[in-house]
Parts: C-alpha cells; sequence; structure tokens
C-alpha cells in the first residue's frame, strides 16, 4: 500500500511541476498499474489470503487450497503479478517522464502508446502464458477451457478484492464507515493541496473505480436513485459518474476550506434574496441539503467578512474527514455545532447563534435515527424528512433561506440561494398541518434542484427506506433526538 | 392523569403528594412552562418537582428546551447557556430549573 502510494506520489510529483492535464493523463497508466499491483501486493501480508488464493477458492472451492503445493503456488503467483504490476508501472512511469523531459530514454516510445496499448497486452500475455503453462507447473491443478475459465474470474473477480474477514454491509446510512478511510483522505490532502487540483483529480478515476467495488450498498443505493430521478434503469456509466461527482467535490471541499474560493468558477444565484435576510440582523437560518457542495456557502463569508457561519453537523459520522477538515482550516471547527451533543445544549447554541445574527446552516434532508419526522412526496413517492429546522427557525422567529450548491464539472459551482420563509411561524396548534405543509414544500424545492442534476445527490442509502416503527408524533419520547 | 414520572423505580411506590409539594417560586415556573409551552390537558399543579421534564411522562424534548429557554429568560432575566454542558442538569426537573433560575436571577429592583 505505502509503496503504491509513493510511486503515485513521485510520478505526480515530478509531472505536476510540468503541471497540465497532459501530464496528470500520462501518469494515469503508471497509478492504474501501481494500484492494481498494490491489490495484489496487499494480500501478501501476514494473515491475509493471497489474491490468487481467493481466485482458486471462488472458481474451484476453498478446498483446493488444503494441497500445499496449490497454496504455494497462490502465494507465488500473486507476487508475481504484484512485481510484474509494478515494473509495468514504473516503464509506465519513465516514459511519462521523459515526455515530459524530465528523464532521457535511449528508445522511448509516447507515454499514451504505452500505457493505453502495450501495457493491456502485457498484462493479457502474463495472464494467457501462466494460464496455458499452468498445467506444467501444477499439474494437480483441475482444467478449465479459457472462456470459461476468464467467464468465472469476471463474475467473482469484485468478490476477490473483498477481504474474507470484512464486515457485513449495515442497512442505516449513519453506521456506515465513511469509504477509502483516513488513507485516500490523507491522499487527497497531500497530492492536493501539494500538487494542486488537476494532479489530484488525476487520481479521482482510480479512487471512484475502487469506491465502485468495494462499497456494494452505495453502489446499489446509486443505481437505485439515478433510475428513478431518471425515469429509467441507469447503467454502470451514471453510477461511475455519481461516484466521481461525489468524490470530486470531497476533494473541492479541501481547497475551498485551505485556499478559499480562489481557482473556482462560482456562479451565484440569489444572492439579493439572502442579503435581503442577513440585512435584518436577526440571523437566518441557511437550510440545505446532502446534495453538491454546502461549502459553497463560503462564497458568502468570503464576501463578508464580518458574517458569522455556524453550521449545525454531525461530526461523528465521517471523523477522518472532520478530522481532515478541520486540520486545513482550524476556524471551521469553531464553526460546527455538533449533532451528537445534548438536545438542549444543540437548540441553545442555535438560539446564541441567531441572537449574535449569525447565519446558520442546517441540511434539511437525512433524518436521524429515532429523529421526528414527516412524510412529504419526493421524486413521486413519500420520503421521511426531519422536522427540527422548522420548529427550530419557528421558536426564535428566524427567516429560512434555502443553499443549494451543485457542481457542474471543471471547476464549476452554480449555487443557489432562495428566500423559504419571512419569518418562520408555526403556533402550536397548528403545528401537525404546518409542519406537513413546510416539510413538502422543502420536499418540492430539493426536487427541483436535485433534478438539474442527479449526480449531485450524495444520500447513498434508499432515502425512502422508513424503519418498521416510526413514530408519527412531533413531540419525541426522547429528549435531545429532535434536533 | 398520574402526575408523576419518577426517576427511581424505588419512587414508583411512594404517592406524589406525600413525596413533595411545590413551592411559590416552583409553582411560578411551573405555570411559566404550562403557558410558554401550551401543553395539552395539563395544569401547572400537576408537575410533580421532582419528575423528569424531558423524557418522561411530560415529554418534553429539545424544541421545547429552546421555547422554554426563551420564556424563561423573559420573565425572569435569566440566560441559560449553552456551553456550560450541565442543561442535563439543570433541566432534569421542575425543582431544579427553579433552583437555578433563583440562583441566577437579577434580584428585583
Amino acid at each position: 500500500m505505502r509503496f503504491a502510494a509513493w510511486l503515485s506520489l513521485t510520478v505526480l510529483l515530478v509531472l505536476a511541476h510540468r503541471y497540465d492535464t497532459h501530464g496528470a493523463l500520462d501518469a494515469l497508466p503508471a497509478i492504474i498499474a501501481a494500484l492494481i499491483g498494490w491489490l495484489f501486493a496487499r494480500t501478501l501480508a501476514r494473515g491475509r489470503m493471497p489474491l490468487i488464493a481467493r481466485a482458486i477458492a471462488a472458481i474451484d472451492g476453498a478446498d483446493l487450497l488444503a494441497d500445499a503445493n496449490i497454496a504455494r503456488y497462490a502465494r507465488r503467483l500473486t507476487l508475481v503479478w504484484a512485481v510484474y504490476q509494478f515494473i509495468l508501472a514504473a516503464i509506465a512511469a519513465a516514459l511519462a517522464l521523459h515526455a515530459h523531459g524530465w528523464l532521457a530514454l535511449p528508445q522511448p516510445t509516447l507515454p499514451g502508446w504505452f500505457g493505453f496499448v502495450w501495457l493491456p497486452v502485457a498484462v493479457a500475455l502474463m495472464f494467457l502464458g501462466e494460464f496455458a503453462l499452468r498445467p506444467r507447473f501444477l499439474p494437480q491443478a483441475p482444467r478449465h477451457n479459457l472462456f470459461n475459465f476468464m467467464r468465472k474470474l469476471v463474475r467473482a473477480w469484485p468478490q476477490l478484492l473483498l477481504d474474507p474477514t470484512a464486515t457485513p454491509a449495515h442497512s442505516h446510512w449513519s453506521e456506515r464507515s465513511e469509504g477509502g478511510g483516513p488513507f485516500a483522505l490523507w491522499l487527497i490532502r497531500t497530492i492536493g493541496l501539494r500538487l494542486g487540483r488537476p494532479a489530484a483529480r488525476a487520481l479521482l478515476y482510480p479512487i471512484t473505480v475502487y469506491f465502485f467495488f468495494r462499497r456494494g450498498a452505495e453502489r446499489r443505493a446509486s443505481r437505485a436513485f439515478l433510475s428513478r430521478a431518471f425515469g429509467r434503469p441507469a447503467g454502470t456509466w451514471s453510477v461511475l459518474r455519481h461516484i466521481h461527482c461525489y468524490a470530486a467535490t470531497i476533494l473541492d471541499r479541501a481547497f475551498l476550506l485551505a485556499r478559499s474560493t480562489r481557482g473556482f468558477d462560482i456562479r451565484v444565484n440569489g444572492l439579493d434574496q439572502i442579503e435581503a435576510q442577513i440585512a435584518r440582523g436577526r440571523g437566518v437560518l441557511v437550510l440545505g441539503a446532502h446534495i453538491g457542495s454546502f461549502e459553497a456557502l463560503r462564497v458568502l463569508a468570503e464576501a463578508r467578512p464580518e458574517l458569522r457561519v455556524r453550521f449545525v453537523m454531525d461530526r461523528g459520522q465521517t471523523p477522518a474527514l472532520t478530522q481532515l477538515l478541520h486540520a486545513l482550516n482550524p476556524a471551521v471547527a469553531q464553526m460546527v455545532i455538533d449533532v451528537r451533543g445534548d438536545g438542549a445544549d444543540i437548540a441553545l447554541a442555535i438560539r446564541d447563534a441567531a441572537q449574535a445574527g449569525a447565519l446558520i446552516g442546517v441540511l434539511g434532508d437525512r433524518a436521524r435515527t429515532g429523529e421526528a419526522t414527516r412524510d412529504a412526496e419526493f421524486l413521486g413517492a413519500p420520503a421521511a424528512f426531519p422536522v427540527a429546522p422548522y420548529l427550530i427557525a419557528s421558536a426564535l422567529e428566524l427567516p429560512v433561506v434555502l443553499c443549494f450548491g451543485l457542481y457542474r464539472g471543471g471547476n464549476r459551482y452554480d449555487v443557489y440561494f432562495e428566500t423559504f420563509a419571512e419569518r418562520m411561524c408555526i403556533p402550536r396548534a397548528e403545528r401537525a398541518a404546518q409542519l406537513a405543509q413546510w416539510t413538502q414544500r422543502y420536499a418540492a424545492r430539493l426536487e427541483h434542484y436535485t433534478r438539474l442534476d442527479p449526480t449531485n445527490w450524495f444520500n447513498f442509502y434508499d432515502f425512502w427506506h422508513r424503519p418498521a416503527a416510526v413514530e408519527p408524533a412531533v413531540r419525541s419520547s426522547v429528549a435531545g433526538n429532535v434536533v | 392523569m398520574i402526575h408523576s414520572a419518577p426517576a427511581k423505580l424505588a419512587d414508583r411506590f411512594v404517592p406524589t403528594r406525600t413525596m413533595s409539594t411545590q413551592t411559590p417560586a416552583e409553582h411560578e415556573l411551573a405555570e411559566l412552562i404550562v403557558t410558554s409551552l401550551s401543553l395539552p390537558n395539563r395544569k401547572a399543579a400537576d408537575i410533580a418537582p421532582e419528575a423528569a421534564l424531558f423524557g418522561g411522562e411530560l415529554g418534553l424534548d429539545s424544541i421545547d428546551a429552546l421555547e422554554l429557554s426563551l420564556a424563561i429568560s423573559k420573565h425572569y432575566g435569566v440566560s441559560l447557556r449553552s456551553d456550560e454542558g450541565d442543561n442535563k442538569r439543570i433541566f432534569a426537573s421542575l425543582r431544579q430549573l427553579a433552583a437555578h433560575i433563583e440562583q441566577h436571577r437579577v434580584p428585583a429592583p
């Protein structure tokens, strides 16, 4: 793992001096080969099952591995594949460096020619060669015809990447750990901020593919959501674009936090609407969703440095990401009101922020377990939306402004502000009816912005799923769960 | 309606009236709670001083805490802080809340 990472880093480090997208494209074959090499190499670690052994277990059954010769062969072949991929990665890297004048080679080919033609051919030859010679090395191995063998391998290979000891998928999003883990985020930070956005964005492609294969639950949720949004079955390409969009906005969060909006093309719509509410000086509840980038709200903070902004968010949901973002910009930590605290404390912290005239950012789409919700029609079916934002705004008599920041590819973001309520006021006697209305209005606006670009939807779980027992009452039985 | 939601199991067998009655200050606060939260079918005198305000039979939630804090600061001039971390204790019961207000209240002119 370290080796692959350092190799990619070295390649990018040198290429980044040239700093063009072409350099990143030339580096891509080297990165992919190194990553594949790493996929093999990491299974050789102590206590893990070598990748080839997993393939044998998947195709011919784990019993075969009881034969010491077969087990040894599997281990050695895994090692050979890892070394082979690393060598190919090194050649691809050398050619890329040569093309950019950083290395003089006697008889070089174009990096693209090697990377996209010779490298795949070399991998295919290795595969076929091993297949042909296997009966010689290992007479006891079961014979397959090539076509059937490849078919079984293709069918089994996503599982090969999973550790047999891996934990099963959880049903609720809040129980899922964040994808990629601290390592990927470290990679984003190191490569991204040292070498620049183009270099880091080249890495998003392998990261997207990795996420696609490693995160089955999210992959299925993405496909189901896109199919619903498009009104037709969504293909693998759409799912990959969806994951890529998500990864791209997470990367950009690092840039937005560390370097502000420099280098981004952020187009703001409805700025006058939120400006008008800010001017009243009583605090504004800014209601967003897990779509695109809420960080784009920072364009406001930059235009008006005196403006105070607080975000109500769940620090515990993505600890590594939160930690990274805080490290990039320590001021952010001060801005967060953590929803995992005591309910009364959260409510009072929001009150304090409102009384100081701050913007209070809340995401209104996800309900935490046990949180009071109302059903509203969203993309053709009822989904549960939390009611706390409206009740809080009502208690504090706050204006509510919607804010959605959509990622539009490249370095472009479209930010939309829209006045939702001049002054939220929900009398207790009319609570039920009013909450039904407000959640439905929010769901309708969310649907409008989601339809502008469904790949900006970042709730990678079954949004319409409801737990078996939903408490319909607004008054939650457990204090602290409403916020 | 039974008006006790005791925190401890042992309290369940003790009749509420004999356990404790509201002091005048507690009664004033209970009135404020009932009016500001417009609790349905509930009289101020019914709130047992030591029963849990949140989660218990009264079943207040964090939105109620917010509204109550606004009402308290308006009525008593006492601001409940968000950063002290002991709101759980302060909001534990009518008695605790009344004691906290009494402690922090600016003496009337």
